[in-house]
């Protein structure tokens, strides 16, 4: 009895690999600022309805072009819409691009990293080739090419952004399981009969989660930039929805970027604040998931 | 080195040759029939289609890549697809040497900057230098590079009135010289090469703060060398190593970054000629302005990895 006792004790004292990332997380001070803005600006997306003083679609010619300022404290845009109704719907649209454009690269990158750096040889060969022609030629001028010829949408941004970006990832991976791949404890699973897919994702792919969680948050700004890349471009996110990326694209008008701030500054200080926030809270979480650190 | 280079360039070639066919394979997927509106709009269907057969347009996918690649590699890149029907070649000589001069100012920028306040953050770790230089390194990857360039924009050449708004050149001055394409290439180069100088921060602060704790570091202090020799000869030297193999991984960054770049400030380089492409529909254009953009990221790496023998001697590539 008194053993049972003890042993609960001492499961309770021991962390697991998570609380001691958290512990560690909570003692890095930009890492938190990062989370902790982070979660507002979630919120803010997640009740852009209810926190919108206007529709950020009604258009109203009589109240185009206004100045901050009364029922519209940011002004309105060319066609009088309210821009901060549209820059809070514009948060949805940008953080849901970068989640799930980082979703469809980690999951590509991750795959293709493992079965690389597990089966190694020609497959390896093979993959790692694919990896060198998609990082030849430059980001942005495929995916203008591929969004002028796929035409734009909100969908076809995500994949288009996450079908270009997963490179990053899949070496990172390929690098920790060719590390990983000649451990005694996969030499040890082997021959207690575990087969290709088991040690892969039951042995391998756990120890590479640290650096691919870093990677993960990292990729959502990157998405959310190239997101607001191409939408200023007039190739991302179309109006009437609206993006932060393209509420900057009036400001490609020497008018408008002269004697409008108020239409293209709310939007770009979003983007630099969201993006900010999230590689702070990355680089926390690097120093809090890095076992090789000492505490 | 002779034999290392030839060795790369045949790496490199096939890339560029397989980059060159999904370019192909991705404009050819393109809807409608962009060849007809070049056409006098009279013409008959059938005259349309004796005229494509003739051009070799009914020939399969891979016989029309294989002439494209035979008049690429002859110079020939065929001829843009808009009213003006000039051919693509020059079109692009005209408009590689401002994309080039964009993209090495913003590096040479970027390498000016970082270096010095990667190495005073790393000596002077932790300190109210060390903060603020982790601030505006984070910044500067943070900011989307052409919303910098709009407020630069905005402030330097809207409210201040110290700087052109855009081009290369001032369209009434006689002669341009140096100086006036500095002058309208500052503000473009600030803002391509702050995100670059931003992350080369990131990597000189680590890569000398590993230095610095070396036992050739502490021996040389030991005996009596001054710190400014120590930091500065000693460790400088060897910390420059990993961050010119970052160099390599910066090119097609730079390039994308260069892209949008030139479309915000008017820079009349490859980067905007192929923006207006893709607006256009212009296929030809798109086409030869993917392939040159893979010629120069892989011309850049080469120039990288060139650079990472010169700083270190103990690779030789043979």
């Amino acid at each position: 009895m008194a053993e049972v006792k003890n042993r609960q004790k001492i499961d309770k004292e021991i962390e697991s690999p998570w609380q001691v990332a958290w512990r560690h997380f909570k003692k890095n001070k930009l890492g938190m600022a990062g989370l902790i803005v982070l979660i507002i600006i979630a919120l803010m997306a997640i009740f852009a309805p209810q926190l919108s003083p206007n529709s950020p679609f009604s258009t109203n010619i009589l109240q185009a072009n206004q100045p901050p300022g009364g029922d519209f404290p940011l002004g309105t845009d060319r066609v009088g819409r309210c821009i901060l109704s549209r820059m809070l719907h514009g948060a949805r649209v940008s953080i849901l691009v970068g989640l799930i454009s980082m979703s469809i690269s980690v999951f590509i990158g991750t795959t293709l990293g493992l079965i690389a750096g597990y089966f190694g040889g020609l497959t390896d060969t093979l993959i790692s080739r694919l990896i060198d022609i998609v990082r030849s030629v430059p980001f942005l001028i495929m995916a203008i090419i591929i969004a002028s010829i796929w035409g734009p949408g909100l969908y076809r941004l995500m994949v288009l952004i996450g079908v270009l970006s997963w490179t990053g990832v899949a070496r990172l991976v390929r690098g920790e399981v060719l590390a990983l791949r000649e451990r005694e404890f996969i030499h040890a699973s082997r021959a207690s009969g575990a087969n290709d897919s088991r040690i892969m994702f039951k042995h391998l792919l756990p120890n590479t989660f640290a650096p691919i969680i870093v990677n993960a948050t990292l990729a959502v700004a990157a998405a959310i930039l190239s997101e607001a890349a191409l939408s200023f471009l007039g190739l991302g996110i179309q109006p009437p929805m609206p993006s932060w990326g393209n509420m900057l694209n009036e400001a490609r008008n020497l008018v408008i970027l002269e004697s409008r701030p108020w239409f293209w500054m709310p939007p770009g200080f979003m983007i630099i604040i969201t993006v900010l926030s999230i590689n702070f809270m990355g680089d926390g979480l690097r120093d809090a998931l890095d076992p090789k650190l000492t505490r | 080195m002779h034999q290392y280079l030839l060795r790369r360039i045949l790496q490199g070639v096939p890339v560029i040759l397989i980059v060159s066919l999904l370019l192909f394979i991705i404009i050819n997927m393109a809807p409608g029939d962009p060849l007809a509106r070049l056409e006098d709009p009279s013409i008959s269907r059938e005259d349309l289609e004796r005229r494509y057969a003739a051009m070799g347009l009914d020939d399969p996918l891979m016989v029309r890549y294989a002439s494209w690649l035979g008049d690429f590699v002859r110079g020939d890149f065929g001829f843009s697809m808009d009213s003006t029907r000039q051919p693509v070649a020059n079109l692009i000589r005209a408009r590689i040497m401002p994309t080039v001069y964009l993209t090495i100012g913003a590096m040479i920028l970027s390498f000016i900057i970082s270096i010095p306040i990667g190495i005073l953050s790393a000596t002077k770790q932790y300190s109210v230098f060390d903060y603020a230089a982790t601030l505006f390194a984070f910044l500067g990857v943070s900011i989307p590079s052409f919303f910098f360039g709009l407020i630069l924009l905005y402030v330097f050449a809207l409210q201040l009135d110290l700087m052109p708004t855009g081009g290369f050149q001032d369209p009434i001055a006689a002669a341009p010289t140096f100086w006036t394409h500095l002058h309208h290439a500052v503000l473009p180069i600030v803002a391509l090469g702050y995100a670059r100088a931003a992350s080369l921060t990131r990597y000189m602060r680590s890569s000398m703060l590993e230095v610095i704790k070396e036992d050739y570091v502490r021996t040389a202090r030991a005996k009596g060398v001054k710190e400014r020799i120590v930091v500065y000869k000693h460790a400088l030297r060897n910390a420059l190593i990993p961050v010119i193999t970052i160099l390599g991984l910066q090119v097609p960054l730079l390039f994308s970054g260069a892209v949008i770049i030139e479309e915000v400030f008017s820079w009349p380089g490859i980067g905007r000629l192929s923006v207006r492409a893709v607006f256009q529909r212009n296929y030809t254009v798109m086409m030869a302005t993917g392939v040159i953009f893979a010629i120069l990221v892989f011309v850049g790496n080469l120039i990288a990895d060139m650079l990472y023998v010169v700083v270190d001697p103990r690779i030789k590539y043979d």
